[in-house]
């Protein structure tokens, strides 16, 4: 038996009527029970890497591949998939793709069973495994009513029960919230614990993995472009930038000193536990004033938030364009429990809100009302002055733009020219109306190049990217975006906060649902939901600085403000 | 909600002769009894009734449909408008009976019936998944009309054709997204073995009980009663 895990050499791989390959001359060896995560840009081959491990490229995605893949001794390209399954595990990104059961006894007991296992054995895996999951007591509940989290710790409890020794995660906790993220973590590092499986995890946060990886390997362009110990990448910020990989926002907070001679790269903290013990070998003044400067420049663009803003009256029909004013909002779906519970809100033209707080927090049953999508049950919701009621949706596309989490629901047009079209020809507009706007997005969102292409065609980002141009075609006064960064990449989550930043500049009222508290932190106003109700709305540093209401949410504030408490604590030492 | 504890095979040869009976008569006053039948079997299982309603009500402007166009068959024997209830009911019977099956029928009882039956595992699985995925799929066209609608897009103004064009922004991405999670679902079922012999662990031995054995017997009382009324008595017809 071979101490090798998994064993690549010269892997080369071209999708069906392709002339570029894929992944290109991929050579790895990955020793038995460690934990292996795979970084890279979006479109750099991860996904089609995974694939090829347990066999489902090429025998299930035809093309042509090139090159020898082992997998616990086993050749991934001749053994059959179905006999590699308990050898090698694999579980994607979305888990509602990924359940075959009705029930969650039945979806665990699903991989077992096709091996032919007795009635006994798969009962003991259901059980044992459920019980890994945290997912004991679940046996005969329907599988479509779980919260995403639990989706996706049951698609891992079923790949679980089929034993194998090399477990294979697609960006596992990408459709999940934080506490989510933490439960599916907290698995990973009980079978971890077990020491009995090679773990290999595809992930683009560093904050996840980088304490948890025994090595990293970055691809780009189908390339290994990095392969080695997590914390010589994770400290060298000039690579990370150049493999299109996002730092820890603590180890760009100490970049500055090692530009200046303080510290050496090999010092660089990853965590603010390592960031507090440096503080003693950094002289006081200068850290604070280096420490200043970066986070006046993180947070330029909060602070200045709201100097021009508008604040909404107290009642909406007086109020300018770009207004949101809630009152007495209440909400429930067909279930006697509420989802939104006597909402009162006002944001200001020219906002740039956040709506954080956990799933089924009421947040996007929030932002539905303000287009119409949901009519309040109770209270009234104004916007740019117009109560909602009396107001369809459609009527409301032109006064709040809505660009929803997954873009793919959105496009569906031949062409990105005729997709940014289409809002405006439903609007009523003259060709020539019609073309001149559709150039001007064009240029705005640097999609010219792309003017022809199919949109379905297009890489993640730029798909995204394309949702906002197409809901910000007809000039809404107010944008609202559901986890705009979800799934992208460093450049493509920076591209388009970029965007953002940029419409909120030209007084568009900016609304994002998100997870992401760096991102939220960024905003020049932080909402707090949690059971349909406001928790707490204030600044980011007012929100995240208040440990009750985080701890309420299930929140953890994110490293800027656990960094900037720091600091203030050293200043008044100083 | 409590699943009836019968055999799978049970539960089939009930719903196989409670429909065929629904074609034995066309008899409005027939057919209700039949529904009312019907009803009380989802009181007994407590058939959740919220879940009925949803069910129904977009199928509901079909059913008025079928009772209109029917209705105005002034030619046929008895009336027009009774054999446009006889419909009518026949389609409500049709989901409840339904219901009432899919409710309380685990995805293993029906890979238990398909085995015994001796259905291919590949169009067992077909079926299986179907029945899993339409509510996701359901999920995702109220996702994708949501993101449409937010665009500009109506479906409700414009006259026929316009309706039918309207269908597009939503149909396209429907069939995208279709194929996208039939693409992961398939890589999904392979890489935890599906296939990977010619048949799988079956949960528990098929066997009847007492119950089954006394639900089959008054079962075929009733189909007995249901073939002399209609075929010797030539009752329940228009």
């Amino acid at each position: 038996m071979t101490d090798m895990a998994v064993q690549i050499k010269d892997l080369t791989y071209y999708y069906p009527d392709s002339a570029a390959p894929c992944l290109s001359g991929i050579s790895l060896n990955i020793p038995r029970n460690r934990f292996i995560v795979i970084m890279g840009v979006n479109g750099a081959g991860k996904t089609s890497l995974a694939l090829c491990l347990n066999g489902i490229i090429p025998q299930l995605l035809e093309g042509r591949l090139l090159g020898e893949v082992r997998v616990g001794g086993k050749d991934a390209r001749k053994t059959r998939t179905q006999s590699l399954a308990g050898t090698v595990g694999l579980v994607l990104q979305d888990p509602e793709s990924q359940i075959i059961g009705l029930t969650v006894a039945e979806d665990t007991a699903f991989g077992p069973r096709n091996l032919g296992l007795s009635p006994g054995e798969i009962e003991e895996r259901v059980q044992t495994e459920l019980a890994k999951t945290g997912l004991s007591g679940y046996e005969s509940r329907p599988t479509d009513e779980l919260s995403g989290g639990e989706k996706q710790r049951l698609v891992l409890a079923g790949v679980l029960a089929m034993r194998q020794d090399v477990l294979v995660l697609d960006e596992p906790a990408s459709e999940l919230d934080p506490e989510g993220r933490a439960r599916l973590y907290a698995v990973l590092d009980q079978l971890r614990r077990e020491g009995s499986r090679t773990i290999i995890v595809i992930e683009h946060a560093i904050e996840d993995v980088w304490h948890r990886a025994d090595e990293v390997i970055v691809l780009k362009e189908g390339k290994v472009a990095w392969q080695g110990e997590p914390r010589l990448l994770f400290q060298n910020l000039p690579l990370l930038y150049l493999l299109g990989i996002k730092p820890l926002t603590v180890s760009r907070y100490f970049w500055p000193f090692v530009e200046k001679g303080w510290l050496t790269a090999g010092e660089i903290p990853l965590s603010i536990e390592e960031a507090a013990g440096l503080l003693p070998k950094l002289p006081v003044r200068e850290f604070s004033a280096t420490a200043g400067e970066f986070s006046a420049a993180e947070n330029r663009q909060s602070s200045e938030e709201g100097k021009d803003r508008q604040a909404a009256g107290q009642e909406g029909e007086n109020n300018p364009a770009g207004t949101v004013v809630i009152r007495g909002l209440t909400h429930r779906y067909t279930s006697s429990v509420l989802s939104l519970d006597n909402i009162h809100l006002e944001i200001g033209k020219g906002e740039f809100a956040a709506l954080i707080g956990p799933n089924g927090a009421g947040k996007t049953t929030l932002t539905k009302h303000l287009n119409g999508l949901l009519k309040p049950v109770r209270g009234d919701v104004w916007v740019s002055g117009k109560n909602t009621r009396e107001f369809g949706t459609a009527q409301l596309a032109a006064t709040v733009g809505y660009v929803f989490q997954n873009p793919d629901h959105q496009l569906f047009e031949t062409t990105v020219e005729k997709e940014l079209a289409f809002g405006l020809k439903k609007a009523g507009m003259s060709p020539e109306a019609v073309n001149k706007r559709v150039e001007e997005v064009l240029h705005d969102f640097d999609l010219t190049e792309y003017r022809g292409v199919h949109p379905l065609t297009l890489g993640k980002s730029v798909r995204q990217l394309l949702t906002v141009a197409a809901a910000l075609v007809l000039k809404p006064d107010i944008l609202v975006v559901d986890e705009p960064t979800k799934g992208l990449d460093w450049p493509g989550a920076q591209r388009m906060m970029g965007i953002m930043k940029k419409l909120h500049r030209e007084g568009t009222t900016v609304i994002v649902i998100t997870h992401d508290m760096e991102l939220a932190a960024q905003a020049g106003r932080v909402i707090v939901l949690k059971d349909g109700r406001i928790l707490r709305s204030g600044s980011p540093w007012e929100i995240f600085t208040d440990e009750a209401c985080m701890s309420s949410a299930g929140i953890i504030p994110p490293q800027i403000v656990r960094l900037r408490q720091l600091q203030q604590s050293l200043s008044s030492l100083s | 909600m409590q699943r009836i504890r019968i055999d799978i095979r049970t539960k089939a040869i009930l719903f196989a002769g409670y429909m065929s009976m629904t074609f034995f008569f066309n008899d409005p006053r027939y057919m209700a009894g039949l529904f009312f039948m019907a009803c009380a079997v989802a009181f007994l299982v407590r058939l959740p009734w919220d879940k009925v309603v949803k069910f129904v009500l977009p199928l509901l402007p079909l059913v008025l449909l079928i009772l209109v166009c029917t209705g105005l068959n002034i030619n046929h024997t008895g009336g027009g408008l009774a054999l446009g209830i006889t419909y009518a009911v026949r389609i409500l019977i049709f989901m409840l009976a339904s219901m009432i099956v899919q409710q309380n029928t685990s995805q293993t009882d029906l890979l238990q019936l398909f085995q015994w039956l001796k259905f291919p595992g590949e169009i067992s699985f077909l079926f299986l998944t179907a029945l899993r995925f339409i509510p996701a799929l359901n999920k995702k066209r109220l996702q994708i009309t949501e993101a449409q609608t937010a665009r500009g897009s109506t479906s409700h103004t414009g006259g026929f054709f316009h309706s039918i064009r309207s269908f597009v922004p939503i149909v396209i991405p429907l069939f995208a997204s279709s194929i996208q999670m039939a693409n992961t679902l398939s890589i999904s079922m392979v890489s935890r073995g599906f296939g990977y012999g010619k048949t799988w662990t079956p949960d528990y031995k098929l066997t009847f009980k007492a119950l089954d054995i006394i639900l089959l017997l008054v079962a075929a009382a009733v189909f007995l009663l249901a073939v002399y009324v209609r075929f010797v008595e030539k009752r329940g017809c228009l």
